[in-house]
């Protein structure tokens, strides 16, 4: 092995590539190496696509040897949470009932890292129908946070967090409707970027709550998410959602820094949270500060509000997406577990009056104009993402109800708006701790630029979990990147 | 909704002396509607069969023994009842020049 992946970022991936440092075929064989070795502990993936993935790193190394190189994720490899189409793939959401689901043809965030030239390794595990943030499937098992196996990585897109964090690829794509990407970022201390509705296609990504379901990219660094969302962004026909604005180059304006950038901070709504947590947000601030940036105080719309809409509009259009579900294999809403969505659930969303629905709707509208008012003046909002740390899969869902535990995530999926989890510390446990920078409407840019700068001022992001390097190990605790694998050791 | 459903649901509005807001209801005789009650007396299901009714009609689900607590729990925490000017217009999708 030339050249060890594991802890490479995207951006230095691509540069080996380009200049035929490292094959893709090594890379796709010692992704693969490692994922055999750790994933029989963390449980990462449904479905493992070795042998494809090899045949496609062949295919891209012959391209690259002709000199037809494609650009930064070409013959780099990405998991796919498993409620998102690939072709000849089976995609189950999560569930065995849809074991045979074998699609037709790829979800369009899938065709366009395939045209990227993206290598394919294999599909995330996730929370059932992606609903919950436990990272606990009864079906496929539970993922396991890499930081400390005995705890939950998150969810819904526990898979993609996991793997991120532990290693096994640069970029996982998941989606986020309460979270589902922000929070899996979070508590593996790794990058997770919700975008705009409408930025990146839902087409052939399972639905679940059709106004609330973003997807989106975890990286291990920011600079990798502005490299994913270059390539996930843009309007679809398939998917009326989705926006005609223009693509901004995300990586170009990274580096731009915080002079002179207004950062707003709603000091009443960032008080729910472990100790450490909220410590971790009032010393990212500081960092902030530090910079240049002018923080600011604003008063946001209260959560108490977003949340009367948001499980108004959630309940209503669950009921609608799950409802064929449920009729065809009511057993797989038994074994729901808050927060999941049970049968009752789905039954009680198909009583909601429409009235309610339109109402909620309206509220929405309002809301969005509110959060828009309280923060004219800045160019971005934060936040801590979650408000503990990750814990044992035993304490869930305590301490908080599910409504608390997603009130720092969830208002930005009903409002719509672009948010980004980025690693801001460590509990006093070793386990990792993420802060939220939120943006204007398709303000992805600034959103990254804001993370982007906070993230080069602190080391947060240089850290690994020790499975990854100690795959025997079932504990947690924090080593520092220096390259040196499990992959590099053995081979 | 099942006919038999909606006998319930109108009956007490038939007994009223001068109802008159509901052509369907206003046209029946109240002795007609005394008819009703008595019939409906005999087969007149419990609150959970009740609930067992508006589930299969409205979600076309059938209630479990025993689920409709659950139900209706689930219902109260996911009602967005507030007052809202009509003038706003619906949210069909996002609006990204809001401010």
């Amino acid at each position: 092995m030339r050249v060890d992946p594991t802890w490479k970022s995207i951006g230095e991936l691509a540069q080996d590539l380009e200049h035929r440092r490292v094959s893709c075929v090594e890379i796709v064989q010692a992704t693969l190496d490692r994922t055999k070795q750790l994933d029989k502990t963390l449980n990462t993936y449904i479905t493992l696509l070795a042998d494809s993935a090899l045949a496609e790193a062949k295919g891209v190394d012959s391209e690259i040897a002709k000199g037809r190189y494609r650009g930064p994720l070409h013959g780099i490899p990405v998991a796919i949470k498993d409620h998102i189409d690939t072709a000849g793939v089976r995609t189950t959401a999560g569930a065995k009932s849809r074991i045979t689901n074998i699609p037709a043809t790829d979800a369009a965030v899938v065709r366009r890292v395939k045209q990227a030239g993206a290598v394919i390794i294999g599909k995330a595990n996730m929370n059932k129908f992606a609903d919950g943030e436990s990272g606990d499937n009864p079906d496929f098992g539970r993922i396991h946070n890499p930081w400390n196996t005995q705890y939950s990585p998150g969810g819904s897109s526990s898979g993609g967090g996991a793997q991120v964090a532990a290693g096994l690829v640069p970029l996982s794509i998941g989606s986020d409707n309460g979270g589902s990407v922000r929070i899996p970022a979070a508590l593996c201390g790794v990058v997770g970027l919700k975008p705009t509705h409408g930025r990146i296609s839902l087409e052939g990504i399972f639905p679940r709550l059709y106004s609330l379901d973003h997807p989106g990219p975890l990286t291990r660094s920011v600079a990798d998410c502005a490299i994913a969302l270059q390539i996930l962004a843009g309007h679809d026909a398939e998917d009326t959602t989705t926006a005609r604005r223009p693509i901004p180059d995300y990586s170009a304006d990274l580096r731009l820094g915080l002079k002179q950038i207004s950062i707003g901070v709603d000091r009443k709504y960032a008080t729910v949270g472990q100790s450490h947590v909220l410590a971790a947000f009032d010393a990212a601030i500081d960092v902030l500060r530090r910079l240049g940036a002018t923080i600011v105080d604003v008063t946001i719309p209260s959560y108490a509000e977003i949340l009367a809409v948001g499980n108004t509009i959630a309940a209503c259009e669950y009921s609608v997406a799950a409802a064929h579900l449920f009729r065809e294999h009511p057993s797989d809403f038994d074994l729901a577990k808050p927060p999941a969505a049970s049968g009752a659930d789905i039954k009680a969303g198909a009583l909601i009056p429409a009235v309610d629905y339109i109402r909620a709707t309206q509220k929405r509208r309002l809301l969005q104009r509110e959060f828009a008012k309280a923060t004219k003046s800045v160019a971005v909002f934060i936040s801590p993402t979650y408000p503990l740390a990750p814990r044992p899969f035993s304490e869930y869902p305590k301490p908080y109800t599910a409504d608390d535990a997603i009130r720092y995530t969830f208002p930005f999926d009903l409002l719509g708006l672009p948010a980004i989890s980025v690693p801001c510390g460590f509990s006093p446990d070793g386990m990792p701790i993420g802060m939220q920078f939120v943006g204007r409407p398709f303000d992805e840019a600034a959103v990254l630029r804001a993370a982007y700068a906070y993230e080069q001022a602190t080391e947060w992001h240089t850290h690994h979990p020790s499975l990854a390097s100690a795959p025997s190990a079932a504990g947690g605790g924090v080593s520092a990147s220096n390259g040196d694998s499990a992959i590099s050791q053995s081979g | 909704m099942s006919g038999n459903t909606w006998g319930i649901r109108l009956f007490p509005l038939q007994l009223l002396p001068n109802y008159s807001g509901h052509p369907y209801v206003a046209g029946m005789k109240r002795r007609d509607a005394l008819f009703s009650l008595v019939a409906l007396a005999a087969c007149s299901p419990g609150p959970e069969d009740d609930l067992q009714v508006v589930v299969r009609e409205l979600g076309g689900f059938e209630l479990k023994p025993g689920e409709g607590p659950a139900v209706l729990a689930s219902l109260k925490g996911s009602r967005y009842t507030a007052d809202i000017d009509p003038t706003i217009q619906p949210q069909s999708d996002f609006d990204p020049d809001v401010a």
